[in-house]
């Protein structure tokens, strides 16, 4: 069990996140917030590489500056930015992140065979980094924050640079892992998560907005999303009236999905709000 | 006496602020009792046995040679500029020791911010700083190293007084170094370090080049015993800043000083 009790970080006169309170059992939690939330700010409390500057944060009772490496030693994080050495191999560079994480070198070569099979890179195992594309280099990231079997999976923008194949095995891989584990996944693709998550956490004016199952959230919205086919020229007046939250062309006339509180037309459809719709509609984007 | 509702909510948090202040207090106690068994020796063997200098210090074969060309470069600008060598070898020796050690340790420093590791490293057990304290431990051997060589050579070429030079050389590069972890303390950044090296080497290249009597002097004055002495105690404060880089409170100050 994790817990933030009352967190807040400033630097300087800024607050980042403000008084966020948040247990995290077992499961998967959908981080979702536009840019700028204070998304990345709490990854990075939750990881150790920033301090609190109220509050505190517990792993298993304890805090986990106190904790310290032990701590670091039951995480697996992925940053936004992954940093690596472009002339180490995967081999050789899992087997330097394995070190740093304390794991003992026996076992160590069969581990990072095991993730790199996993992450599907097992055939590139003995090439060098530099000649990697920017989807195989996220998957070496995810293979390292998976490298130490961590009870704490911390992933900000995973899917950022991998095709749709690649996200769907990924989702795969978190779905099987997220029975014994604690899985936050910071993203702005909504659908990454809508299926994978128990809980989706949402951040708004750097405080925690809401903590919910997918489920709940949308059913806030139930009732309230349509969909209608207007002529092109009453686009404008629509966005007006109504948060649209999509629309394409069909020939002449645009097809939009939108929020309204009622249903003011006979020929709008009611449709069952998505994870992108709460979303869209919490955001007012 | 009664109290009302609102009476008794303000109560009741005033004594949970307390009961978090009392804990937060013993938080860091713990901390501070925490840090230092966390030691130096813990790390570095742990880092050295396991991960081994080849693995430590693989795809750094750039940076060596860079090092290498920089430190032979201002040696031998150094002697050129010098016009007896074997009276000036101890200048020149205390003036470039440190040459070598600083090269390696702020190109290390690039290739991580280019690299970009930071950040992933620190979520580690063993944190960017654990990483750094052992290259930089490192870099200060290989910088031995090489002065020992530059003195080798010295010796075949002039015979030059061999225990002199290398207490000088010692004496030299544990005092820089202590200096250079002193910047890296006082700024978080490693523009302090920079700033270090930058002045510790036009300093003595001034005082080499403009004043070879004064300086010459000075360094005579100081036996070989004072200077291992020196070089002794640098090393013991240079062990024990390298301890404090990977302490708790160290890595709390440089996270607020960055963020």
């Amino acid at each position: 069990m994790l817990q933030l009790e009352h967190v807040t970080k400033k630097y300087k006169d800024f607050t980042a996140l403000a008084d966020v309170n948040l247990e995290l059992g077992n499961g998967v939690y959908g981080l979702l917030a536009p840019n700028g939330a204070g998304k990345t700010t709490l990854m990075k409390l939750i990881t150790t590489l920033l301090f609190p500057t109220q509050g505190r944060i517990l792993y298993e009772g304890k805090d986990i500056h106190v904790l310290d490496g032990a701590y670091r030693e039951k995480v697996g994080y992925l940053p936004q930015d992954f940093g690596y050495y472009r002339d180490y191999t995967p081999e050789q560079y899992l087997r330097y992140i394995g070190i740093l994480k304390g794991m003992p070198r026996e076992g160590l070569y069969g581990q990072i065979r095991r993730v790199l099979e996993l992450v599907g890179m097992s055939g590139e195992a003995k090439k060098k980094m530099k000649k990697f594309s920017g989807g195989m280099v996220q998957r070496i990231g995810i293979a390292q924050a998976l490298l130490n079997d961590p009870h704490i999976l911390v992933l900000d923008e995973p899917t950022a640079g991998l095709d749709p194949g690649e996200r769907m095995r990924f989702r795969k891989i978190l779905t099987q892992m997220s029975e014994d584990r604690i899985l936050l996944i910071s993203t702005h693709i909504v659908s990454d998560v809508e299926f994978i998550a128990n809980h989706i956490l949402m951040l708004r004016d750097r405080k925690l907005y809401c903590n919910d199952t997918v489920e709940h959230l949308c059913d806030s919205l139930d009732g309230r999303v349509f969909e209608a086919l207007i002529p092109m020229e009453r686009l404008l007046e629509w966005e007006e009236h109504y948060q649209v939250l999509s629309q394409r062309q069909e020939g002449t006339e645009v097809r939009v999905r939108f929020i309204s509180d009622r249903r003011a037309g006979e020929d709008w459809q009611a449709c069952r709000p998505g994870l992108e719709d709460v979303f869209l509609h919490t955001y007012q984007l | 006496m009664k109290i009302d509702r609102q009476q008794k909510q303000f109560l009741e948090g005033m004594w949970a602020r307390v009961e978090e202040k009392e804990q937060n207090e013993k938080l860091a106690k713990a901390w501070e009792k925490k840090t230092p068994r966390r030691g130096v020796a813990a790390f570095f063997w742990d880092l050295y046995r396991e991960l081994g200098p080849g693995q430590l210090l693989a795809g750094m074969g750039d940076v060596f040679c860079l090092a290498f060309v920089i430190s032979l470069l201002v040696l031998y600008l150094l002697m050129k500029c010098m016009s007896d060598l074997v009276a000036s070898a101890d200048l020149v020796v205390f003036c470039a020791s440190p040459v070598l050690y600083a090269c390696i340790f702020l190109l290390f420093w690039c290739k991580d911010v280019q690299n970009g590791c930071y950040g992933l490293h620190m979520s580690y057990k063993y944190t960017f700083f654990h990483v750094l304290a052992v290259r930089m431990l490192a870099a200060s051997f290989l910088g031995m190293g090489g002065n020992g060589l530059y003195i080798l050579v010295l010796f075949l070429q002039y015979k030059v007084d061999v225990i002199r030079l290398l207490a000088v050389s010692f004496s030299s590069l544990t005092c820089f170094s202590v200096l250079l972890l002193a910047g890296m303390e006082r700024g978080r950044r490693v523009g302090w370090a920079v700033a270090v090296c930058g002045i510790w080497l036009v300093l003595h290249v001034t005082a080499l080049l403009y004043f070879p009597q004064v300086y010459g002097a000075f360094l005579g004055w100081i036996p070989v015993y004072v200077f291992l002495a020196t070089g002794l105690c640098s090393l013991w404060l240079y062990l024990r800043q390298l301890q404090y880089l990977t302490t708790l409170l160290f890595r709390k100050e440089y996270s607020d000083a960055t963020a």
